[in-house]
């Protein structure tokens, strides 16, 4: 099927590539339909991509690209609703927040989706040491 | 909104299958025990609104920042 993209236009899609959201993401509920778009050469950036709604897009990144010693503790109950606990099944992205100034990663909230089961969900990590707006860059204005 | 008096160990049932329990209380904070479904989400409201007001504001990233961000990865490579 052909979708609309924010990003990319209109770009075909098959139906085993659509990742199913269960309880959407947390201020778009009801958005359960996504995709993964590789975004930067060598999947360094990825955008997923609400099936439905072209305007619905994040761009999102390998939390461990963004600071190496990430780490994430996951309630395996949680894991099992995506579909399993095997760690070779199950991918990990950052939503970032781009604007003018600085460019920010949700380190608390990961979005973790299992590639097998084609499910996805947005983690919350109360006890998380990282935040929802780890800064990546900011950019400095220059004066006109 | 109704409110409720509790003491420890006592808890309120929120309808047959959710159950709130009163634990402790103590220096203005209370912990509270949960029982809930599997599919009910629990979340602390102020966490959990900061993730829906990031998740909003990551939509309006900038499409040009967006583009100029993926031509740089392109060059890096």
């Amino acid at each position: 099927m052909i979708i609309n993209t924010k990003f990319f236009g209109e770009i075909e899609i098959q139906d085993e590539d659509i990742i199913d959201f269960n309880d959407g993401l947390p201020g778009f509920e009801d958005i359960k339909k996504f995709v993964l778009i590789d975004a930067g050469s060598q999947g360094a950036l990825k955008c997923l991509q609400s099936v439905e709604y072209r305007e619905i897009a994040f761009i999102v990144a390998n939390p461990w690209d963004v600071v190496s010693d990430y780490e994430m503790d996951i309630d395996d109950k949680q894991l099992e609703e995506l579909g399993g606990t095997d760690i070779n099944s199950l991918l990990a992205y950052c939503i970032l927040n781009i604007t003018n100034e600085r460019i920010t990663a949700n380190l608390m909230a990961p979005v973790i989706i299992n590639i097998y089961a084609k499910r996805g969900r947005q983690m919350v990590l109360y006890k998380s040491r990282f935040t929802t707006k780890h800064i990546i860059k900011e950019f400095t204005v220059k004066e006109v | 909104m109704l409110v409720l008096s509790r003491k420890i160990n006592e808890s309120v049932m929120i309808g047959e299958d959710i159950e709130v329990l009163v634990i402790e209380s103590k220096d203005g904070s209370v912990k509270i025990g949960i029982r809930a479904p599997k599919n009910v989400r629990v979340y602390r409201k102020e966490i959990f609104e900061e993730i829906k007001n990031e998740n909003k504001q990551a939509l309006s990233a900038d499409i040009d920042m967006v583009r100029k961000l993926l031509v740089d990865k392109e060059v890096e490579k």
